[in-house]
């Protein structure tokens, strides 16, 4: 570490065994992350469907092309996650869940809501496909 | 729209139970018109209902990620560079909320496409008239013509 500065450091992350609640506290800000930069997606469409059939289909064979699956599946895994995990922490804010035990078993929760509204958000965009 | 520290942790929360419902009815709603063409999809968005929750989930989703991103920045930059960080971060969102807002305006107050769809477009897009125009003017009214228009025509 360079110590070209008298403030204090934080603690060197390295040393530390990862945890679940550590490991979901990062989870939650790169799914922020990821989701904000999806708003540029968002208008993206928007502005397709503004301009006019031509480029609305651009857009439409973007989102359906391998890439564009891709990245509205890592969407919705975000979006789905930063939602319940951001439920955790409203309800964190609130007082409750602070015992370490009940942090977990929430952390769990979040992790099988998401996975399973992942899941059935693409059983039902593809479920009447097939 | 720099806030004070408690308005801006009081406007994260807000905008965050703001989201939720507003993000579960889009997700739901973007399922439902995934794959459809274009017709459908401004049908969709004519309705008021459908218009207003859209633009409504813009402003709060945008303003919540825009406070998001604050936070980050606040974290990893300093000094100047963090200033600068964060007036271009607030004008970025801004102005994609803008944009989106804008469009949706345009495409639910449009007219009715199948009679003067080439009137009322833009210039940008009278060169994309001819192609699309078969689509637009498949009828929308029965309910499995929006079925087999899903994307994997390709």
């Amino acid at each position: 570490m360079a110590s070209d500065s008298n403030r204090p450091l934080s603690p060197h992350l390295q040393v530390y065994k990862p945890q679940m609640t550590t490991i979901m506290s990062i989870l939650h800000r790169a799914t922020g992350a990821a989701l904000a930069v999806g708003a540029l997606l968002i208008t993206w469409w928007l502005v397709a469907a503004a301009i006019g059939p031509g480029a609305y289909d651009v857009a439409r064979n973007f989102a359906a092309s391998p890439l564009g699956l891709f990245m509205l599946f890592g969407w919705s895994f975000c979006l789905y996650y930063h939602l319940f995990n951001g439920i955790r922490h409203l309800i964190w804010d609130t007082g409750y869940l602070f015992k370490i035990k009940n942090a977990y078993a929430a952390g769990w929760v979040v992790l099988a809501l998401t996975a399973a509204c992942t899941i059935l958000t693409w059983v039902c965009a593809y479920g009447d496909k097939a | 729209m720099s806030l004070s520290p408690k308005n801006h942790w009081l406007a994260l929360r807000a905008t965050a139970i703001a989201a939720i419902p507003l993000s579960i009815w889009f997700v739901y709603s973007i399922v439902h018109i995934s794959g459809t063409d274009y017709a459908t999809f401004t049908t969709w968005l004519k309705q008021p209902l459908n218009a207003g929750l859209l633009i409504l989930f813009i402003i709060i989703t945008f303003w919540h990620a825009s406070l998001g991103v604050h936070e980050i920045i606040e974290d990893y930059m300093h000094g100047k560079i963090k200033n600068i960080s964060l007036k271009t971060k607030a004008i970025i969102f801004a102005l994609l909320a803008l944009v989106c807002v804008v469009a949706v305006f345009k495409v639910s107050q449009s007219q009715t496409q199948n009679s003067a769809g080439a009137a009322v477009e833009t210039p940008a897009a009278s060169n994309e008239i001819p192609a699309p125009k078969r689509r637009i003017l498949r009828p929308q009214t029965s309910p499995d013509a929006n079925e087999p228009t899903r994307v994997n025509n390709d």
